[in-house]
């Protein structure tokens, strides 16, 4: 065999290697979460409230107080994100200013999760003195979302040929009404896209809103906005911390297996608005 | 009070039709790039004048100028004047809305837009939502009509416009223009990316429109412009070298550039 034939089937063995093993890991860890998460599930444990500190009883309330959180959050970054992307690539003329926005963006993304949840705790509790809130939590969560929604709004935006907006704007088209009559249409899918990844990344956040949003148990469902309410991931957290106890440890491979649900449907989802709107909007 | 431009005496040879658009001095720069040098012409009303010149001379970036397409283009810096029934387009016009619909643009790609092929001609018109809908249906079958495109899609104006072909894309970009009632015709090079056949159908279909219609026609098609034009502007290199009815053009030039260009297709400016 030749050097360069044998450089290729290195080369093409080892992204072979690479991929099953990352394949691999993955199977592995969702069938973990599958064959240990199945023997808590049942309809009584989707279905009735949490007892004795998440040990006996279901999740209800956690599923509902998680997809409360991101609910609200999704309703308070949606607009904002899509007026970001839309003024990155519609108004920001200057380079340096596109250069300095775009770098903001990138670093709000990666701003480690935890900084957000003690950013929350000090200006929202302790300076605006909110108080343990499901809201702060949702603020929170859509600061976190928001760098996503505007990169793959802001994509899919960039992406319409300009013979679109020319063509609008030769028929005496205002700039608003090149947006709202031809960019969004064409670009909505991109926002749609980003804000279900976004969502599937922050339904499963736990620092940022553990100390600012969530109680550990007690609670149902929160009765004003700024109520605390439970969450699947904190209640994973907290049946975690007793893991001598095997109906706690049997209660939080459910409600994994159940928050790995969510995220799948949420990614799945992103794929498939991806591909329908798409199609819809290029009709 | 503005007084109307009448077409300038062009190398002894006068024209008595009065000009719908004059450019005086007109430069055009963009990102360092000196594009239009000084340009000055009269384009008259009513008719359709070919602008022919080799790549790069400006042609384009002219009509583009005209109904102020390029100030979207960032960069873009623009000395002199372009005046329409005599008032500047640049000072006169706070509206670009109003400057667009008057001067409409057909551009060489057929750019329709994923709506339907009733919704794609309505689409310019200002308060076309409010219209019944037997206003909308009119309207549609009125500007179709003009493009000879009625025939072809009238049973089917509730399908996706990029379900047409490359040729009828265009006469539906040409109709959509029309719909907002322009007094002006903008055209970059609207034949370029169609079959010979639309093409024809096109050339056709200017030649009717140009009744009603002030029509420019940015073309490197010799030949088109020599069945279609009535009247010829001849740009090179950034600068407008010489302009006149067809058959002064064709049959005697002032410039030795103009009748190279025109009979060998060639320049060397």
């Amino acid at each position: 065999m030749s050097n360069r034939a044998l450089i290729n089937a290195i080369f093409v063995n080892s992204a072979r290697s690479a991929t099953v093993l990352c394949g691999f890991v993955l199977t592995f860890l969702i069938g973990v979460i599958i064959w240990n998460g199945m023997n808590a599930m049942n309809i009584q444990f989707l279905l009735s409230a949490s007892r004795n500190f998440g040990a006996s009883g279901g999740i209800l309330y956690q599923i509902i107080g998680s997809l409360l959180l991101v609910i609200m959050a999704s309703i308070l970054v949606l607009p904002v994100a899509i007026g970001t992307a839309l003024f990155k690539s519609e108004y920001i003329t200057s380079p340096t200013l596109f250069r300095i926005s775009n770098t903001l963006i990138y670093s709000l993304n990666g701003i480690p999760s935890v900084t957000f949840g003690i950013f929350g705790l000090i200006f929202f509790v302790n300076v605006l003195g909110t108080g343990i809130s499901w809201f702060v939590g949702s603020i929170i969560l859509a600061i976190m979302m928001l760098p996503t929604i505007v990169l793959t709004t802001y994509q899919s935006i960039n992406s319409i040929p300009s013979a679109y907006r020319e063509a609008a704007y030769a028929l005496g088209l205002t700039k608003w009404q090149v947006i709202w009559r031809v960019l969004l249409p064409q670009g909505i899918h991109g926002a749609i896209t980003g804000l279900l990844i976004a969502l599937a990344r922050a339904i499963g956040e736990t620092a940022p809103i553990m100390f600012i949003a969530t109680a550990f148990s007690g609670i149902n469902l929160p009765g004003a906005l700024n109520d605390p309410v439970v969450t699947l991931p904190t209640h994973i957290l907290a049946l975690a911390q007793q893991a001598t106890n095997p109906d706690a440890l049997q209660n939080a491979w459910g409600a994994s297996l159940v928050l790995l649900t969510l995220v799948f449907i949420f990614s799945i989802s992103a794929l498939f608005s991806r591909m329908h709107l798409k199609e819809i909007s290029q009709r | 009070m503005t007084t109307k431009p009448q077409l300038k005496v062009v190398d002894g040879k006068a024209t008595d039709t009065p000009a719908a658009i004059d450019v005086s001095d007109f430069n055009v720069w963009c990102c360092e790039a000196h594009i239009l040098n000084n340009v000055s012409a009269q384009f008259p009303a009513r008719g359709i004048t070919c602008i022919v010149g080799p790549s790069g001379s400006g042609k384009s970036t002219l009509i583009r100028s005209i109904n102020r397409i390029n100030d979207e283009v960032p960069g873009f810096i623009h000395k002199g004047a372009i005046r329409f029934d005599g008032r500047d387009i640049f000072t006169d016009y706070n509206d670009l809305t109003t400057l667009r619909t008057e001067i409409g643009m057909v551009f060489q790609k057929p750019c329709v837009f994923p709506k339907s092929i009733a919704e794609n001609v309505l689409f310019g018109l200002r308060d076309g939502r409010k219209l019944s809908t037997a206003d909308r249906l009119m309207i549609v079958e009125e500007n179709l009509r003009a493009v000879s495109l009625w025939k072809e899609v009238s049973k089917r104006l509730d399908e996706s416009a990029t379900s047409l072909s490359g040729g009828q894309q265009q006469r539906l970009c040409i109709a959509r223009t029309l719909a907002v009632k322009p007094k002006i015709l903008l055209l970059d090079e609207p034949t370029a990316s169609v079959d010979p056949v639309s093409g024809r159908a096109i050339e056709e279909l200017l030649l009717e429109l140009k009744k009603d219609y002030t029509i420019l026609l940015v073309t490197h098609d010799l030949a088109q412009c020599r069945r279609i034009a009535d009247h010829i502007v001849f740009m090179c290199d950034g600068e407008m070298i010489e302009q006149g009815s067809r058959q002064i053009m064709l049959e005697a030039p002032a410039h030795e550039k103009t009748a190279r260009y025109l009979n060998d297709s060639f320049c060397d400016c």
